[in-house]
Formats: C-alpha cells, sequence, structure tokens
C-alpha cells in the first residue's frame, strides 16, 4: 500500500550514532566540498556553503560514481544549504556540478560503523536517459493521435445522422483514446484547451465562444444541444484534432514531463474526474479513469528501460500499485460497461478513491529520483 | 506568541474608548425590543445594549488579551477615518462571510447600516450577557460566559458592486473601480461561494470570539440580510520564527507594503475618501497533490525555501531577493510566485497589495480529499492597477497545477466611523 522509494523512509538514525558536525563545506570553482571529514555510518547532515559566483548542485556518490545517496540541488551563490544522507560503512565522495556544467569531485571520505537501515541509493539519471523516455514515449503518442484522429472522424460523420445514441457512442470512444494521452498536456500547448477544456476559467462558463472540444460537446449530447451546434462543434473539435496531428512532431517534449506524467496523470483523475469536475452529461468518469490508467502505463513502460537499470525496486512497486488499481476499476465494469460513478456504493467509492490516492502516493517519488535540474527550461 | 496565558488588562486597554460608553447609554432601547422578530419594524437597533457602563466596569476580568496575538488594541478599534482593523497581521482566528442585503427600499437599508453600526460599537465598548429580561431568550449567545468586555473582536465591513445595481438607487454611488470579481483563466469558480452585496470579516485571537460577534450580527439583521457564503479561517504560530506558514508549508506574508508609514497607506491602501478595495479569494490548495511534489520543484515554484523562508538567492526571511543579478532565472525562476507577483521593479511598485491570508479547512472533497486552502484576502486603492495587474502575472504560473480559486469577491471596505454617532454607509446613503 505504501511507496517503498527513497522518500519518507525513516532514516535509521537509531542504527547508528550520529555524525560530528563537520562544520561549513565550502563549494565553488575552486573546490567541491575541501576538507570533507570521515563520517559515521547512518544519518549525516552536511551545511554546504556556496562561496563562488554560480549555482551548485552537490551529490554524494559512491567512488567508483555510479550511485547517488544524496542531492543537493542548486545551492545559490552566497548561500548554505544543509544536506541529509544516510550513509553504509564504505568510501564515498562527493560531486559538484556547476551552473556550467563543469563538475568537480571532493576528496573520498570514509564511512565507518554499523551497517544501517534506510539507506537508499540510485543511478541519477542524465538527460540523455530522459531524452530516450521522451523519444519512446512520443512515439506511442503519435500512433494515439492516429487513432484519436480517426475516431474524431468517426464522430464527425456521425453527426451528419439523427442517431444520438450513436453520436454519444463515437463520442466516448474518441474522448477516451485523448483520455489516453494524458502525459503530454503540457506539449500539446493550446490544443489541451481547445481539445479537452473545462468551461471553468473561462468568464461565461459553457456558454462562452472559447469553450470548445470534447466537453462542449459533451454538454450539448447531454443537454439537447441542437443537431446544428453538435455538428458545429463537433467539425471544430475534428479540426483542432488534426492541427493536433500535424503540430506535434513540430511540439517539443520537455525532459522531466514523461516522469512527471507517471503520477500527474492520474493526480488530475483524482481532482477531476473522481470528483466529477469534468462530468459534462456522460458520466463516463469511470471510464476516463480506466483511460488514464492506461496513459500512466504508457509514460511507465517508457521509463521502464531507464527504471530497470537505475532503480528496479521503484519500477516494481509502481507497477505493482497500477496494477492493483487497474483490477479495482476493471471490477467495476458490468455487462453495460461502466456505471455512472454515482451509483457506486459507499464501499466501492471508498475503494476506487483509496486505490487511486495510494497508487499516486507509490508513484510519486519517480520525478523526484528522475528529475534532472533544467531552471533555464521555464520558457 | 504561541497560546500566551491570559493575562489582566491594564486599566489603559479597558478605558481606551470612554467615549463609545456614552454613546451606548444614549442608544439603550427597551431589553424586549427583539431584533430577531422585529427588524424591519425598526425595534432591532442594540436590543443587547442595556447597562453598558456595568459592562464597562467588569472589563477587568477578560480572558483573552487583545495583544496576544500581535494585535494592537487599539487597531481593534472602528473608529476613525479608515477601518484600521484591515491593516492588523492575520488574526489567529477568522469568520468571513458574504451577505445579500434582502431588505427593500434606501430606508431599509439605511436601518440595516445602523444595525450593523450599532452592534459593531457594542462589540468593541462590550456587553453584560446575564438576561436582564427573562420573558425573553436572552440577548447574547453566552459564548463567552457572563462577562464580555469589548474590544476583542476586529469587524470590518465592505460592500460589494451589487449592491449598486436599481434594488436602492444607488447606481450613481457606485465606488468608481468596484465591479463583480472577473474569472481568471485558471478559476474554478463556484457561484455559490462568489460576490455578495457586503462582506463582514470578523478577526480575534481566538475562535470563540470570532464565533460570537458572527452569532450576534447575524441575529440582530435577520430578515434584512442573508448570508449567502462563509469560510472560516485561521493562522499558525510562527514556525519556528517569521511569518507563519500556509497550507503549503511555506511561511506566507513575508513581503507586504508597510502598514505603518502613512505615505505608503495613502499611495497603496486607502482611497481618497477613507476607503479601501477588498479582494477576497477563496484558493484551494490540493494538499495531497502538493505533498508528492519533491522539494525543489516546490521551491522553485515558490521562490523561496520552505524551511527557514529565505529567497532561494539569499539567506534570511527578511533579506530581498535579487532578481537583477538574476535576469534569465537561474536561481529564482523568472515564473517563480513570488517573483512574478512582486517583481520589485520601479515600474510593478505601483501595483503592490497589502495581503492578508488566512488558511481553512473545510473539511472534505466528494471523493475524501481534504478541503483545505488560503483564504486569501488583500487591500488597494484600485483593483484593476493592483489586485488584478499582480493576478495577470500569475497567470499560468506552475504553481497554478497546485493551487485553485474557487470563491471570493471584490468589495469596497466602507471608510471607518468618525465617532459614535456615526454609522457606516453614511455617505453612500446621505
Amino acid at each position: 500500500m505504501y511507496a517503498t522509494g527513497g522518500r519518507g523512509t525513516p532514516a535509521g538514525s537509531a542504527a547508528a550514532a550520529i555524525s560530528p558536525d563537520p562544520g561549513v563545506l565550502a563549494v565553488s570553482s575552486r573546490g567541491c566540498l575541501p576538507g570533507i571529514p570521515d563520517l559515521r555510518s547512518g544519518r549525516s547532515t552536511l551545511r554546504i556553503r556556496n562561496t563562488g559566483n554560480s549555482p551548485e548542485e552537490v551529490q554524494i556518490l559512491d567512488d567508483k560514481h555510479t550511485y547517488d545517496y544524496a542531492d543537493l540541488e542548486m545551492v545559490a551563490p552566497g548561500t548554505t544549504r544543509e544536506l541529509v544522507v544516510v550513509l553504509p560503512p564504505g568510501r564515498f565522495g562527493a560531486s559538484c556540478e556547476a551552473d556550467d556544467g563543469t563538475i568537480g569531485y571532493s576528496d573520498p571520505f570514509q564511512v565507518t560503523g554499523p551497517a544501517v537501515g534506510g539507506v537508499h541509493r540510485w543511478i541519477p539519471a542524465t538527460l540523455t536517459d530522459l531524452g530516450n523516455a521522451v523519444t519512446n514515449y512520443r512515439t506511442s503518442v503519435t500512433a494515439g493521435l492516429q487513432q484519436l484522429a480517426a475516431d474524431t472522424d468517426r464522430l464527425q460523420a456521425a453527426t451528419g445522422g439523427q442517431d444520438r445514441a450513436m453520436i454519444k457512442k463515437r463520442w466516448l470512444t474518441a474522448h477516451l483514446d485523448y483520455e489516453r494521452l494524458g502525459g503530454v498536456y503540457d506539449t500539446f500547448g493550446d490544443y489541451a484547451d481547445k481539445i479537452n477544456g473545462l468551461p471553468s476559467g473561462l468568464p461565461r462558463g459553457v456558454q462562452d465562444p472559447d469553450f470548445t472540444g470534447f466537453h462542449k460537446i459533451e454538454y450539448l449530447l447531454w443537454h439537447n444541444g441542437s443537431d446544428d451546434q453538435i455538428r458545429a462543434a463537433t467539425r471544430r473539435l475534428d479540426q483542432d484534432v488534426h492541427g493536433l496531428v500535424k503540430a506535434f512532431p513540430h511540439q517539443e517534449t520537455a525532459p522531466n514531463d514523461v516522469p512527471l506524467r507517471t503520477h500527474e496523470i492520474l493526480e488530475n483523475t483524482l481532482q477531476l474526474t473522481l470528483t466529477s469536475q469534468d462530468d459534462l452529461g456522460s458520466h463516463s468518469g469511470l471510464a476516463t479513469t480506466a483511460a488514464n490508467i492506461d496513459g500512466t502505463r504508457m509514460t511507465l513502460k517508457a521509463l521502464t528501460p531507464l527504471l530497470q537499470q537505475n532503480d528496479p525496486a521503484l519500477l516494481a512497486s509502481a507497477r505493482q500499485a497500477i496494477d492493483r488499481l487497474d483490477a479495482v476499476v476493471t471490477a467495476l465494469h458490468g455487462p453495460h460497461g461502466y456505471p455512472p460513478l454515482r451509483s457506486l456504493s459507499t464501499a466501492q467509492r471508498e475503494r476506487l478513491d483509496g486505490t487511486v490516492s495510494g497508487t499516486v502516493e507509490s508513484l510519486d517519488p519517480i520525478p523526484t529520483e528522475l528529475e534532472v535540474l533544467v531552471t533555464q527550461d521555464n520558457s | 506568541m504561541d497560546e500566551t496565558p491570559s493575562t489582566p488588562q491594564s486599566p489603559e486597554l479597558v478605558d481606551r474608548s470612554p467615549e463609545l460608553v456614552e454613546g451606548q447609554d444614549r442608544t439603550v432601547r427597551p431589553a424586549h425590543g427583539s431584533s430577531r422578530r422585529g427588524f424591519l419594524l425598526g425595534g432591532a437597533t442594540a436590543g443587547a445594549a442595556a447597562v453598558v457602563a456595568a459592562g464597562r466596569r467588569v472589563a477587568l476580568a477578560d480572558d483573552t488579551r487583545p495583544g496576544s496575538a500581535g494585535i494592537a488594541a487599539d487597531e481593534l478599534s472602528p473608529y476613525g477615518p479608515n477601518q484600521r482593523v484591515l491593516l492588523n497581521e492575520p488574526s489567529r482566528a477568522t469568520a468571513m462571510i458574504s451577505f445579500d442585503v434582502i431588505a427593500t427600499g434606501r430606508k431599509q437599508l439605511s436601518d440595516l447600516f445602523t444595525v450593523i453600526s450599532e452592534r459593531v460599537k457594542l462589540l468593541a465598548a462590550g456587553e453584560p450577557t446575564a438576561v436582564s429580561d427573562p420573558s425573553r431568550p436572552p440577548a447574547d449567545n453566552g459564548i463567552l460566559g457572563p462577562l464580555f468586555t469589548g474590544n476583542q473582536v476586529g469587524v470590518l465591513i465592505g460592500v460589494g458592486a451589487s449592491l449598486f445595481d436599481h434594488r436602492f438607487g444607488l447606481a450613481a454611488r457606485r465606488p468608481a473601480g468596484l465591479k463583480p470579481m472577473r474569472t481568471f483563466p485558471n478559476d474554478n469558480l463556484d457561484p455559490a461561494i462568489c460576490h455578495g452585496d457586503l462582506s463582514m470579516q470578523f478577526t480575534a485571537a481566538t475562535p470563540d470570539v470570532v464565533t460570537h460577534a458572527l452569532r450576534d450580527l447575524t441575529k440582530h439583521t435577520r430578515g434584512a440580510m442573508q448570508p449567502r457564503w462563509r469560510v472560516d479561517g485561521f493562522t499558525s504560530p510562527p514556525r519556528p520564527d517569521g511569518a507563519p506558514r500556509n497550507l503549503l508549508g511555506f511561511k506566507d506574508g513575508t513581503s507586504n507594503p508597510s502598514t505603518t508609514d502613512t505615505t505608503t497607506l495613502d499611495r497603496l491602501v486607502w482611497t481618497t475618501d477613507g476607503g479601501s478595495f477588498q479582494v477576497i479569494r477563496i484558493i484551494r490548495n490540493l494538499v495531497e497533490f502538493w505533498d508528492r511534489v519533491s522539494l525543489q520543484e516546490q521551491e522553485l515554484m515558490i521562490g523561496r525555501r520552505r524551511d527557514d523562508g529565505s529567497p532561494l538567492d539569499a539567506d534570511g526571511e527578511l533579506t530581498a531577493p535579487d532578481y537583477a543579478r538574476d535576469p534569465q532565472g537561474l536561481i529564482i525562476p523568472t515564473d517563480a510566485h513570488i517573483r512574478l507577483a512582486n517583481p520589485r521593479t520601479p515600474r510593478t511598485e505601483a501595483t503592490r497589495i497589502l495581503r492578508r491570508s488566512w488558511n481553512y479547512d473545510l473539511g472534505l472533497d466528494s471523493n475524501g480529499q481534504l478541503n483545505q486552502g488560503t483564504l486569501f484576502t488583500c487591500y488597494q486603492q484600485d483593483i484593476e492597477r493592483q489586485f488584478e495587474a499582480v493576478q495577470t502575472r500569475l497567470i499560468d504560473e506552475p504553481l497554478t497545477d497546485y493551487i485553485s480559486p474557487v470563491g471570493g469577491g471584490y468589495f469596497y471596505v466602507l471608510p471607518g466611523l468618525a465617532d459614535k454617532n456615526d454609522r457606516y454607509a453614511k455617505a453612500l446613503l446621505s
């Protein structure tokens, strides 16, 4: 049920004496923590002051520079920050990376004392690693977009006739195609709001001219919108989807996006779908939840080679959590599809809401661990 | 500052508004002039005000010293050119309530403001709460026990743009710049907790004092105005020092314009007629989601360290960030909350606002998520020039994924009561 990653793990302080305070260690282009002392095994707190002119990132690594035990990201010039690390007995060193990418290393230091619990180590991801994950992920998205475009075409074709049940069915199919792509909403730029925006935040709400896309059509279909209104909204959606298909190859996906989305897709499910805020009448929240689980699996799949190498235990716990959630949701599927959320019993609702919550708790170490600091990337 | 033990009030505190007591003596009505049943007939004014002088004499045995939450006693006074209560640091406890007026016509509206004014004066002066007429239900709710001394609760009265519609013939009197709160792109507003004809805020060092005042004001105004929405708030003691923390775990309220420099207040807060514009925003914090975000990312979104409130480029909560030294945002990102909210440039100086925020906790969302957030208020001379300029800069800031404005409104805080004979909105209604 609980996250098994590095975060929140008790630091084994009982297992070993607290290391003596080594005083304030300096980092700058002139040196990486000169005079770093030997430490006792267990939890240590290092006070690090940036005496240089450029932000520095400090890591504690094993002596082969393979595994990372602690990160202190972005120590600004002139500031002092604390780095907390739990170390087992052995030989370690620190690396100090300046803003321009130059890396300095400290002298090695020795950790002595008994074996301790609460040690977490992982192989830090590189921008190249994340770039590969992005490439994998975008391949899946490209395929998903083709399916989405085909299904919005079919939706638009259905609006030529009078069969509302058919239109609603095709709406749901196409909408779920989109919900499976949840991991890229930032990449999609303005298309995300045009295609799947909600009326909140628009001055005139559901009547606002900027309210377009799946939820606009949903609103019309389930609130007796006219054929003309539905046709116009569907045509607009189809255009926007095809616009996105064309634009996507030229849109950039930020390197940290894929790890972030491993839990963020389901965060949105929790915030918008399981509160019915994104239900404009179709009551298809459970189907959306199932699609969001698929979308989460897609992000995890793209990260699998990286996690397999860097932190296999984290990968295993993430997969286990998603499988458990998938089973809970699938069990709610009935002979006529998914029932409306509000028809679930209290016990079913609690199990659903609680399992989604537990799953995001299990997934949240992934971005923290794989994230590569790119402060320039906020243009 | 943590829960200061009760201290007997000094005579100085008790004697702060002697003129008020005289004024109360003059407004005493028969105790059975039941406001609850008789408001619209004009019998409501100060039903519980009998023998206020006695209340003054027993004022020494109070439970909480007003100064214990860092609020100077004189800043709870409703008297003066401005409602200076808004300048106080956020109190430990507050209730923010919005009302719609259901009285009809200018005369009834005027009567309503008279009652509100009398109750505020009474709360400031104190009152005995013993039952004076056993043939009627008690006039006081008794929440503060038999001895309620005054000067414990701050009351802040504002009016919304909707008060200036056709109902009372006040359209031409609408304060320039007062309008309904607009919808910003990241908002998720629930109409049930937006806007209102009147805003009323109660602030005190303990929740019971807030509740006492809230119950008193609503009791005496029933039939004339109807509560529309309400949010209670709290602030926390310093952890361990400096500004109190919000529910995101960060210190909030570190950087604000001076509240003692009259030039600053006249430039940023007060309107020329002694009022101020109040913006209320009920901002849900998606606390579960937030707690699943790395500290690094949290700090980059805010622009400050979580542990001690320092800006990311310096040590010390009170050290000003130096954006000029970091134009690319390598240390404090250009889209960090503190940087967008207050870029600290000469050009943005006139957009500064006086922020007063409380935390709120409204139980649970429909799916078991904690319904917690920030009861954000701010004060300014000009909503468009100040709050809306700040909020426009904040559109799509990275923090928007973790916060969700769900309600609030724009109000005009009326000038203060000039003296014991004055009433709120006198100038508007004359």
